[in-house]
């Protein structure tokens, strides 16, 4: 009578989500990698939030790391070496109702990709980023990547790397319109997914580096932190990662740091003795640039071509 | 559900004839409408996870047990087979799909069923209202079959119909009175027993038959063990009884054994209805009884319980008293005769089946409320129970009958539950509180019956919260005064005169408040639709008010109306007529005169309150006015004598120049004692006189033979599934877990653990008989331990 089912229900019939509903194909990366570890927890994430995967992309460039579209069975790109931004922020312009996870590594990301990378930021579209970042090019088989530490051998530098190592961290931190900046390590699951999912919940550009273990060609590069919690500084604060009191007992070296104190989680980025992770920054109220560029979208054909001869008539002699 | 734009300047004639139709009902001056009810908009949205959370149906677990919403048993069930290591995760999601079902189907069929019977309908509909993928789809049947499997087999599910609320009548009362009878039972059994036993040897005892074998075989020839017992002397053996103590006993015996075979038959809860009703119909029908007037039968019928129960009553401390030889005939005769249930303990109270009278509100008005005046005043513990009937023909301008609550309330000392069954643990909590009270009572429960044009659950909701069936309880026994006695807790938001909610609608960002009111439910009515007209969404502009906001301050140039919303989800807003009106703030009025008596807000108190405050605030602002007089008396009078004073004071030191002293220097300042000890140095704190030592380390970690992993700490690297997948396997979160720790050898664990990156795998000692456990590798094991 009323167009209302007898069981007063408008809803459509609700969907579930299972883990399988995001396994793509069987992961070829090496076994022991870190990359398992995020894709496992970006999966879970995608489970406990229901995010359904025709409603979900994840966008790669190139390198170990970014074969992560093949892995998760969501609509995926697996792009150009550096472009997955590019590509990410054109999603996120015409399909603002899509979830976007970007999967790119530090050589994807800080070297080649680096000026995509800046703009990106500045833009502030909604979306996920995972930099999962192990010092080293591992799909080409060990060459010195821009996040290599001083005196690292490789490849490339059979004598050590000469440079210092850019910080990805500070780096994004130090670009305009940053919104959300957090750091977390592959070896702790629950602290990866907790820090995806105040990503995936921040309305903007939420960049996340993922330090991460390359068993294979970086084998022991971050045993420090993995055998000396102590070396590893937790940032806890009422707005930051909430993590469960478990893992609170693992990293013994804990910080209150509010998010929204950039000049501190500027400091906090620079320090060289203890690894910090956790949410460093976040700046709710940045610019959007997705939510400007989404104007018009809801416009039919009809109304965009009225629009644009109106436009148009305004140069009529 | 979005709002229609604003319309036009609005048409004179159209606001002429909307108020006619308001002031006078005549509508043929407005344009026509289709008719049918309307639907009111704020029945969207009330059927939330919240609501089945404390609703219908119910589940009760086993014998004595009290009822659980079902989603909350459900949750609670799924969030034990959770931690038992179970994954039910994804069905535990869908639990409120599940109780919605389970309702549905109840309300269409039986009302009551087991547990295992719903759940199997349920499964029928189960997981195929969920959208899943294939794969999704079989996981998901996989977990509804594995909490199907840990849930109760004897659990009972009281959906909405018909017989809730004669279930849940009787469940209450048999929880009550089955122990207290059983208990009394128990007691009448070992009496009789005592009894028996006592009459067995007074027997043997004049009989002689314990003589004859104390004297054995050779002096019975010669000896007659009658006359032996007889020539022995009293203090020697049991002292019999007088002839008349003898009867008492043997007839309190009797008396005992009657009662003992006769309540075998009698069943804890007696439910007596009229001839022919079908309400009670799912009930045991060895506990019903039907009647033509079942009211005055339940008074006889308890009247006959009450003499029968008297002579029990005697015999059994008839039987105390002579198992105790201390039965007295002089004094306790008399005592006996005059003995009765009034001067029985609580419990022998409750040993009495309890009488429940069943009816429906037309039922108990057709035998008369003189009956129902009988039992309330009778001071029996008569419990009559009424289904009312609550459905969208019952809302009309005629009104409804008076309800019956209402009557009852005026017998000051009888228990009054008014209930819905929108609200069943308020019921059941009522229920349960009149079960344990000796007093008549009277329980008026709102039944909605049909199923259109509104589900019954949720025309129950509706009518609950817009206060046309509120719940409220007077309990004599909670107190004397009315604040202690009466409350009207068990409705939603009580302090508020009307509920309301917000809706949110496309074009107005802060939602649109709808309230539940009466009128929200005459929309639905047949009988008040002539009184509603809906109007052109190009009118809106017409002067119009919100009822319930128009009832506050009451502008007579506007028109009220309530919200109804279409078939496409827009809101219309409806006028109403001055008969609605009134009728809705009938309704207002009864429920604001029910939160008076419930003491949730009283106008009485208010005025009573703010006269106080005033009062008080007077007080202080004359102090204070009086304050300020007497010292700007006190600063003038020290203006005026300062300039004579100084005078004095300078003239007084001039001529006393000479003689003055010199200044004395000034003391040294003496740290006081306290200040000393504040700033001496801090005390090291004592060592306690006998500091106990730490415990010593537990001598051996009890450390679990069998191997673990830490499956919340796994990066999900494969390393493991690589080295053995039978052993290690992924569970639902995608992290490893030992399957199965004998499907591989000692070596295969820890070479695992060697290569797990997050070492979350513990290896735990190597099973007897492995021959892969080399001393070499047990050292290399103590790492994973």
């Amino acid at each position: 009578m009323f167009g209302l089912k007898t069981d007063w229900a408008l809803e459509p019939r609700p969907r579930l989500f299972y883990i399988d509903d995001y396994e793509g194909a069987l992961p070829r990366w090496c076994a022991g990698c870190g990359d398992h570890a995020v894709l496992g927890s970006l999966q879970r994430l995608m489970r406990d939030e229901q995010l359904p995967p025709e409603k979900t992309v994840v966008v790669s460039g190139i390198g170990c790391s970014s074969r992560f579209p093949h892995y998760v069975s969501t609509y995926g790109f697996h792009g150009l070496h550096g472009r997955a931004f590019p590509v990410a922020c054109g999603v996120r312009s015409r399909r603002p109702d899509l979830n976007i996870f970007v999967a790119t590594g530090d050589g994807d990301c800080c070297a080649i990709g680096a000026g995509h990378w800046l703009h990106a930021i500045r833009y502030n579209m909604k979306m996920t980023v995972m930099l999962l970042d192990n010092n080293i090019y591992g799909l080409t088989k060990k060459q010195t990547s821009p996040t290599s530490r001083p005196g690292q051998k490789s490849n490339t530098h059979p004598r050590g790397n000469p440079l210092p190592a850019l910080d990805p961290v500070r780096a994004t931190l130090g670009i305009t319109n940053v919104s959300f900046v957090a750091q977390t390590v592959d070896w702790n699951p629950l602290h990866v997914y907790a820090t995806l999912q105040a990503a995936h919940r921040h309305n903007g550009f939420a960049f996340v580096r993922i330090i991460q273990r390359c068993p294979h060609f970086m084998d022991h590069a971050f045993d420090e932190f993995m055998r000396g919690p102590d070396k590893v500084l937790m940032l806890t604060h009422e707005n930051g990662v909430q993590v469960d009191d478990s893992i609170k007992r693992l990293f013994r070296n804990t910080m209150s740091h509010d998010p929204a104190n950039y000049d501190e989680a500027m400091d906090i980025a620079a320090r060289t003795d203890v690894l910090p992770i956790g949410l460093l920054y976040q700046n709710k109220d940045a610019v959007r640039y997705d939510q400007i560029t989404a104007a018009g979208m809801e416009m039919t054909s009809a109304e965009k071509l009225a629009a644009m001869n109106k436009e148009l008539d305004r140069f009529l002699i | 559900m979005r709002v229609p734009p604003a319309g036009n300047a609005p048409d004179p004639s159209l606001v002429a004839a909307v108020r006619l139709f308001h002031a006078a009902g005549r509508s043929q001056d407005l344009p026509p409408e289709a008719d049918g009810p309307l639907m009111p908009a704020v029945a969207l949205g009330l059927m939330d996870a919240e609501h089945w959370r404390a609703s219908l149906p119910l589940v009760v677990a086993g014998p004595g047990q009290e009822p659980v919403p079902m989603l909350r048993f459900l949750e609670a069930a799924a969030d034990a087979a959770i931690k038992a290591g179970h994954s039910v995760g994804g069905v535990r999601q869908m639990l409120t799909l599940v109780t919605r079902a389970a309702g549905e189907w109840l309300t269409g069929n039986n009302t009551a069923a087991t547990l295992p019977q719903v759940m199997d309908q349920v499964s029928r509909v189960f997981p195929g209202q969920v959208d899943t993928t294939s794969k999704g789809a079989v996981k998901l049947r996989d977990e509804w079959n594995t909490l199907r499997g840990t849930l109760p087999v004897d659990a009972r599910v009281i959906g909405l119909g018909d017989e809730t609320l004669p279930l849940l009548a009787l469940l209450a009362e048999q929880d009550r009175h089955r122990p207290a009878r059983q208990a009394f039972l128990q007691e009448v059994r070992s009496l009789a027993r005592s009894l028996s036993d006592l009459l067995r040897a007074e027997r043997a005892r004049n009989g002689g038959d314990q003589a004859a074998p104390s004297l054995g075989a050779l002096a019975a020839d010669f000896v007659d063990p009658k006359a032996f017992a007889a020539a022995q002397p009293a203090a020697r053996g049991p002292v019999g009884m007088d002839p008349a103590q003898r009867s008492r006993v043997e007839k309190a015996l009797q008396r005992l054994e009657e009662h003992l075979a006769a309540q075998e038959k009698v069943p804890d809860v007696m439910v007596l209805r009229v001839q022919g009703s079908t309400l009670g119909a799912s009930l045991p029908q060895s506990c019903v009884q039907d009647h033509a007037r079942p009211l005055a039968a339940a008074q006889k019928l308890y009247d006959d319980l009450v003499t029968k129960a008297n002579e029990v009553l005697r015999a059994t401390r008839l039987a105390r008293l002579a198992l105790a030889g201390q039965y007295e005939p002089g004094r306790h005769d008399v005592l006996m005769e005059q003995l009765d249930l009034s001067t029985a303990t609580s419990g022998e109270r409750f040993a009495l089946p309890a009488i429940v009278v069943l009816e429906t509100g037309e039922q108990v008005r057709a035998e008369g409320l003189d009956a129902l005046a009988g039992v309330l005043t009778g001071q029996r513990p008569i419990h009559v129970i009424v289904s009312e009937a609550c459905n969208p023909e019952d809302i009309h301008p005629a009104g409804r009958p008076g309800s019956l609550a209402d009557v009852a309330l005026a017998y000051r000392e009888t228990f009054v539950l008014a209930g819905t069954v929108a609200n069943p643990q308020h019921l059941d909590a009522g229920l349960r509180t009149l079960a344990s009270r000796l007093r008549p009572g009277v329980v008026v429960v709102a039944v909605p019956k049909t199923q259109a044009p509104l589900p019954a659950a949720l025309w129950a909701r509706l009518a609950w919260e817009a206060r046309v069936t509120p719940c409220f309880r007077h309990d004599p026994d909670a107190g004397d005064t009315w604040a202690q006695r009466f409350d009207v807790e068990g409705n939603p938001a009580p302090e508020q005169a009307v509920l309301s909610r917000t809706h949110k609608v496309d074009g107005a960002p802060a939602g649109v408040e709808l309230p539940a009111s009466y009128a929200a439910l005459a929309l639905l009515s047949p009988a008040w639709r002539k009184h509603l007209r809906v109007l052109p969404e190009l009118q809106w502009d017409v002067e119009l008010v919100e009822f319930h906001q128009g009832m506050v301050n009451r502008d007579e140039r506007r028109v009220p109306f309530t919200w109804a919303v279409q078939d496409n989800g827009t809101l219309q807003r409806v006028v109403m007529s001055n008969a609605l009106c009134v009728a809705c703030q009938e309704r207002v009025q009864a429920w604001r005169l029910l939160r008076e008596l419930g003491g949730v807000e009283n106008s009485h108190a208010k005025r009573a309150v703010e006269a106080a405050l005033a009062g008080a605030r007077q007080e202080s602002e004359q102090g204070r006015k009086a304050d300020q007089q007497a010292h700007a008396v006190e600063l003038e009078a020290l203006r005026q004598n300062a300039a004579s004073d100084t005078l004095d004071r300078l003239v007084a030191v001039l001529l006393n120049m000479e003689s003055m002293p010199a200044p004395a220097p000034s003391a040294p300042r003496v740290e006081a004692p306290a200040a000393k000890a504040a700033t001496a140095a801090p005390v090291a704190p004592a060592t306690p006189a006998a500091s106990p030592t730490p415990p010593p380390p537990a001598a051996a970690a009890a450390v679990s033979e069998d191997p673990y992993t830490d499956s919340a700490l796994c990066t999900t690297c494969n390393e493991c599934t690589h080295i053995n997948g039978r052993m290690f396997k992924y569970n639902a979160n995608k992290q490893a877990y030992i399957a199965d720790a004998t499907a591989g050898t000692y070596a295969e664990l820890v070479k695992a653990a060697e290569k797990c990156p997050s070492r979350c795998i513990h290896v735990g000692t190597p099973r007897a008989g492995d021959t892969t456990a080399t001393p070499e590798l047990l050292t290399r094991a103590k790492a994973f331990m």
